[in-house]
């Protein structure tokens, strides 16, 4: 009872908030001018198909196009993923810094309850934040090109998996360092960051920096690039496995979290 | 009955760079009675804030500890029997008193129609219903002490603890607060106030402890902590000037206008010999009462005692 009262407290204090209207629209105004983008490709396809010599030169275009609806995802992904890690990094700290939390922790409210509320309430807002740029990139793909393939929604629905991972990763950092250290950390700190940089080392740096690769979480899996440049989707076990993946994990971090919490002094 | 109990209480923090310890509290032991209204007194900086918060759960204890209501500190089902005004008064701003309420009412688990009933009722009681359709942010310091009382008062509590509460308050509101602690005493409910302002503190509490630097500089009866033991005072009108020498020869010391006169004996043993003078030089009697010291006084002594040299 306790979780759902913070978590609608927390959804409605954000939705208050001048910043994250900023944030949506910004989002919007980016998805759009990326659309606007692609449309205008599109436009040209045929004059190009039209002037390409062969059927290696159509197949670039059409990789083009579709390399540039991926770059879409990628930044619908990208800005969920910022968004998610703002707001749960941030959601329990400025409680306290702000003194609040003595008001509602002086009622019969267990801390872990307040943690997870504010989680949810977070949870609640990406998902709000997923809906208007999933139902926006559906509109268009299905506009655009007669059919939604159904990897299209799998990746909406993907990237907020991945997006609540990352946030509850950086929510459990936020209670052992800093809020905006632990936001950087669990932005970089991926597993596939690790293994990008371990490309330039050599000797014991790489062997530290693909120790990293494997005791880190990868985020890599909810990313469904190749599909959507493909058209091909996942198999049923394929998005069973990614679901509990991130429950898994965002559990772990949720439990750490509010374990840490748990023990903290609020002064 | 014990509603709270400290026992050997010490807390410290870890700070700065060089992560220096500061004892906020150090060994630490009282207790409050069901039904009383406490003082808890010291001056700034001397952990009367950080004992609150320990009892509350907010701190950890770094050793020793004890109970509110029989239950270890921050327990949560002696939660749901506390309302606490902090210090500082920080309310989620974006809410209107009626939202702020509800939101607190449903965290303390009340059903919506009592939530709704009680709400209205502390509104009502530290007068603020006519403006409970306003947001917070346009609030005076005033009024969000008042909405503070309100949400402490909101569970019907059996154990409320006040910090400061009467501070940003005008004296109509004083006055009120200190009427509604007075009617909740009557109730039985526990109250502990933590407050510079010594005159409420001395027309409200029954038992104080003062505190200094975090340890128990004394705790006791208000009434026995202020009587000095010995002396009287009394008033008297129209005292002539021979009975003045004769008063004198007993040990009195005599002041006053030509109205009024306050008479002070070192010792109680000559009163009903002063009384004799009194009596037949025909000086009506105003009052007569045992000296006694005020408590701001009692706190100034207390804390140059403690300051150190």
């Amino acid at each position: 009872m306790s979780i759902i009262a913070v978590a609608k407290d927390q959804a409605g204090d954000l939705l208050r908030r001048r910043y994250l209207l900023v944030i949506f629209i910004g989002a919007l105004a980016i998805i759009g001018m990326w659309i606007g983008y692609l449309a205008l490709m599109k436009s040209l396809i045929p004059a190009m198909q039209k002037g390409a010599q062969n059927a290696e030169s159509k197949g670039m275009v059409e990789m083009m196009i579709g390399g540039l609806q991926v770059g879409l995802h990628a930044i619908v992904g990208s800005i969920g993923v910022l968004l998610a890690l703002g707001l749960m990094c941030f959601s329990v700290t400025s409680e306290v810094s702000r003194g609040t939390v003595r008001m509602i922790l002086s009622r019969p409210v267990r801390r872990y309850e307040f943690f997870l509320g504010k989680w949810l309430g977070c949870v609640c807002i990406v998902a709000v934040y997923t809906l208007l740029v999933g139902i926006l990139v559906c509109a268009y793909t299905y506009w655009g090109f007669g059919h939604l393939q159904p990897v299209i929604p799998l990746s909406i629905a993907m990237m907020f998996l991945k997006a609540v991972t990352v946030g509850s990763v950086g929510m459990a950092l936020a209670m052992l360092l800093r809020p905006i250290v632990g936001l950087l950390i669990a932005y970089l700190a991926a597993a596939e960051t690790f293994l990008f940089i371990s490309r330039f080392t050599h000797g014991i740096a790489k062997g530290i920096l693909h120790g990293l690769f494997y005791a880190l979480p990868s985020y890599k899996a909810f990313d469904l690039y190749g599909g959507i440049m493909n058209g091909t989707t996942m198999s049923g076990t394929e998005i069973v496995y990614r679901v509990a993946y991130a429950l898994l994990l965002s559990s772990i971090m949720l439990v750490i979290g509010a374990a840490v919490f748990r023990r903290k002094d609020l002064i | 009955m014990e509603i709270i109990e400290i026992e050997h209480l010490t807390k410290s923090f870890r700070g700065g760079r060089r992560k220096q310890e500061t004892l906020a509290v150090d060994d630490l032991s009282f207790s409050v009675q069901q039904g009383e209204i406490f003082g808890f007194l010291g001056p700034n900086g001397a952990g009367k804030t950080t004992t609150l918060h320990t009892l509350l759960g907010f701190l950890h204890p770094t050793s020793g500890g004890g109970s509110v209501f029989g239950k270890p500190f921050g327990d949560i089902e002696a939660l749901r029997r506390i309302g606490l005004l902090p210090e500082y008064v920080n309310l989620h701003q974006y809410y209107t008193p009626n939202g702020m309420l509800n939101y607190y009412a449903r965290l303390s688990g009340l059903d919506p129609v009592e939530a709704r009933t009680r709400a209205a009722y502390v509104l009502e009681r530290l007068s603020i219903a006519d403006v409970c359709h306003k947001r917070i942010s346009t609030f005076s310091r005033g009024m969000i002490q008042r909405l503070g009382l309100a949400q402490a008062f909101l569970g019907d509590p059996d154990l409320l603890l006040l910090d400061e509460p009467t501070s940003s308050l005008d004296p109509v509101g004083r006055k009120d607060v200190k009427d509604l602690l007075l009617e909740l005493k009557a109730q039985g409910k526990t109250i502990v106030i933590s407050s510079h302002i010594l005159s409420d503190i001395e027309s409200l509490c029954d038992r104080v402890a003062i505190i200094r630097r975090g340890h128990l500089v004394t705790t006791g009866r208000l009434d026995e902590l202020l009587s000095t033991g010995e002396g009287m005072r009394i008033m008297c009108e129209r005292l002539p000037r021979e009975a003045v020498p004769e008063i004198e020869q007993l040990g009195g010391v005599v002041t006053g206008s030509e109205t009024i006169f306050e008479i002070i004996l070192p010792s109680r043993e000559k009163e009903y010999e002063v009384i004799g003078i009194l009596r037949k030089h025909n000086c009506p009697l105003v009052s007569m009462a045992e000296c006694k010291s005020s408590l701001e006084d009692f706190f100034f002594d207390i804390v140059k005692e403690e300051q150190p040299t």
